[in-house]
């Protein structure tokens, strides 16, 4: 009977660790480490070549703004604004942290209609949110801007059914990069469970995306029942209101499908 | 060997090793840092947060498929057991990688809210009868756990107070931790990249590391199947004696999960265990270097009549009864008490 050695090509000299490296072991480990050096930062390099974009938005925390507008406390706290851009714009408010601006607002005790609102803003296209300062005046009172006579004006576009993936609007608009998918789930329940504003955020075969605050039928805070769909992809179907630049889509949660 | 402990005994080949291994773990975040910078669409780009959790969770992944290849691939050629001489710090650098990619998706994704992060990585999201949406980061977070026993254990200090039986149990755990990091990464950023790089790249490492365990498992099942013709009262033919080269061995199925390793020497042949009492290194596929046995895995030394460690170590391990007749050397499985010294059969007397 003949046995073949595990190491039958082992003939050279024999590597011990505390020992001299043998000369074949030396040139073997030079190359190999070039190569691993190369295949290292290739593997790197390839990986990130193909992820996807990470999507847009940017949270400027080093600008500190000021706002005066109208306040709204319903569905969630929000400012119609000039201040932006000379239009009347909507402006979403957060704390800093993974929660909504309603502990600060009821913290305050202010008068609640025309005020000025401190923060960093965290803007995504036309959306908007500001991270309001973290003391106790980020907001005050403004009666320099004149009392409305007249509610903002209300627009229902009707029914639809649409794909996409419920969101927290914090981090789409660029609080995080990225901010979608399975990777921010968790993420995403924690804001909206904190009083963020959930957002349905669709995209259609043509590349084209909206984004649509999401509001119960009643246009009233929507939170617990889409809890444990974020992130997921879903089928909805709801009634779409336009309040004046702000899309709310109003949804029955029973309507929620999983895809 | 060491008699003492000593957090690392270094010396030249370690230094290079280590500054190497951490080169090139260099190399691949810098890349993916600025590659991602390079090739990100129009208007987007990372927060640099998520980006280097992302750097160092692929690194630590990456490294660990790495690690986990030099096992049978030294056992396909020994110009791989340099790597594997050092694998531990390769081990505790892959955790080390792990443990920054882990602090800062707890910190990111579930601090900053009213429950504690490591609540929320377990209950925020409960779909746990669902794949899709699964909490992927439980996963993440129990392979993190084995690691990290792994890594508090990576020393011989422990491998000696536990016991090598136990350690040896323990450090197996490295495959369930993969197992469980090809799920986190399938579950989780697998979801959300459309590119299927992704997926190649987390079953490609899976199946690479898979694939070299069955081969060198069939290679040493089917070597065991070749060897070890029973003759009677427990003796074993090993094989023409001329078939084992100077210092070197064969390796032949003892009784139960047992292997012997049959060594010639110096015009003799001894018999001892295969397993390395240090982390049951093959024995067998080392050589006599000064009169020892060295294990092939970490210089371990042992007599080969004796399978003891010479003083001042005090390792020892079993050795077996061994003859030889007509050329053929035989071995007595039964195996005898760690460090029973064995008078070696001589080849001369039974070679006229």
């Amino acid at each position: 009977m003949s046995r073949k050695l595990i190491h039958d090509t082992d003939q050279g000299e024999y590597f011990v660790g505390y020992r001299d490296t043998p000369k074949v072991d030396r040139r073997y480990l030079l190359g190999l480490s070039v190569l691993g050096l190369g295949i290292a930062g290739g593997t790197g390099a390839f990986l990130a070549a193909k992820q996807g974009g990470a999507g847009l938005g940017r949270w400027d925390m080093g600008t500190p703004v000021s706002l005066t507008g109208y306040l709204s406390e319903a569905p969630y706290p929000l400012l119609r604004t000039t201040g932006i851009d000379g239009t009347l714009r909507t402006v979403l408010l957060a704390c800093d942290t993974k929660c909504g601006a309603q502990e600060k607002l009821a913290e305050s005790r202010i008068s609640r209609d025309r005020v000025t609102v401190r923060g960093s803003l965290i803007q995504r296209g036309r959306h908007v949110m500001l991270a309001v300062a973290n003391d106790d005046d980020w907001i005050m009172p403004d009666h320099t801007l004149p009392a409305r006579l007249t509610g903002f004006a209300e627009e229902d576009l009707g029914e639809v059914t649409i794909n996409g993936e419920i969101l927290d609007s914090k981090c789409w608009f660029g609080a995080m990069r990225p901010n979608e998918g399975a990777s921010h789930k968790a993420c995403a329940m924690l804001c909206i469970a904190g009083g963020l504003p959930p957002y349905f955020y669709a995209r259609d075969a043509l590349g084209r995306s909206r984004a649509m605050m999401l509001t119960d039928p009643g246009g009233e805070a929507l939170v617990q029942p889409i809890l444990r769909y974020v992130a997921d992809p879903v089928r909805v179907t709801g009634r779409v209101h336009r309040i004046e630049d702000l899309l709310q889509l109003r949804l029955n949660p029973d309507n929620l499908v999983r895809l | 060997m060491a008699v003492g402990y000593k957090a690392v005994i270094w010396n030249g080949f370690k230094t290079s090793y280590v500054l190497t291994l951490w080169a090139a773990i260099l190399a691949f975040i810098a890349s993916f840092i600025i590659v991602t910078g390079m090739t990100q669409p129009e208007g987007e780009s990372f927060h640099p947060v998520q980006l280097v959790m992302r750097a160092f969770g692929f690194a630590g992944f990456s490294l660990l498929s790495f690690i986990l290849i030099i096992g049978p691939m030294a056992r396909i050629t020994p110009r791989f057991k340099p790597l594997l001489y050092n694998r531990r710090h390769m081990g505790v650098s892959a955790f080390v990688l792990m443990l920054i990619h882990a602090a800062l998706a707890m910190v990111w994704y579930h601090g900053f809210s009213d429950i504690s992060p490591l609540l929320s990585v377990l209950t925020t999201n409960a779909n746990y009868d669902r794949i899709g949406g699964f909490p992927f980061e439980s996963l993440g977070l129990a392979a993190f756990l084995i690691l990290f026993v792994m890594a508090a254990t990576s020393h011989d200090f422990w491998l000696a107070n536990l016991g090598a039986p136990f350690w040896k149990a323990l450090h197996m755990g490295v495959y369930l931790a993969f197992a469980l990091l090809v799920a986190h990464i399938l579950l989780g950023v697998v979801q959300h990249e459309k590119s299927p790089a992704y997926a190649f790249w987390v079953m490609g490492s899976a199946a690479l590391v898979t694939a070299l365990h069955l081969i060198t498992g069939w290679r040493e099942v089917s070597k065991d199947r070749r060897s070890g013709f029973k003759a009677e009262d427990g003796w074993v033919e090993a094989g023409p004696v001329n078939d084992i080269p100077n210092d070197r061995a064969v390796i032949i199925p003892g009784e139960g999960r047992e292997r012997i390793a049959v060594f010639r020497y110096d015009g003799q042949v001894s018999a001892i265990s295969n397993a390395c009492k240090h982390q049951n290194g093959p024995l067998g596929e080392g050589r006599i270097v000064n009169g020892c046995v060295v294990c092939p895995w970490h210089g371990y030394e042992y007599k080969p009549r004796d399978g003891r460690s010479p003083a001042p170590f005090n390792e020892k391990i079993a050795t077996y009864k061994v003859a030889i007749r007509n050329g053929i050397v035989f071995v007595n499985t039964k195996a005898l008490p760690a460090g029973t010294d064995v008078e070696p059969a001589r080849i001369e007397e039974a070679q006229p």
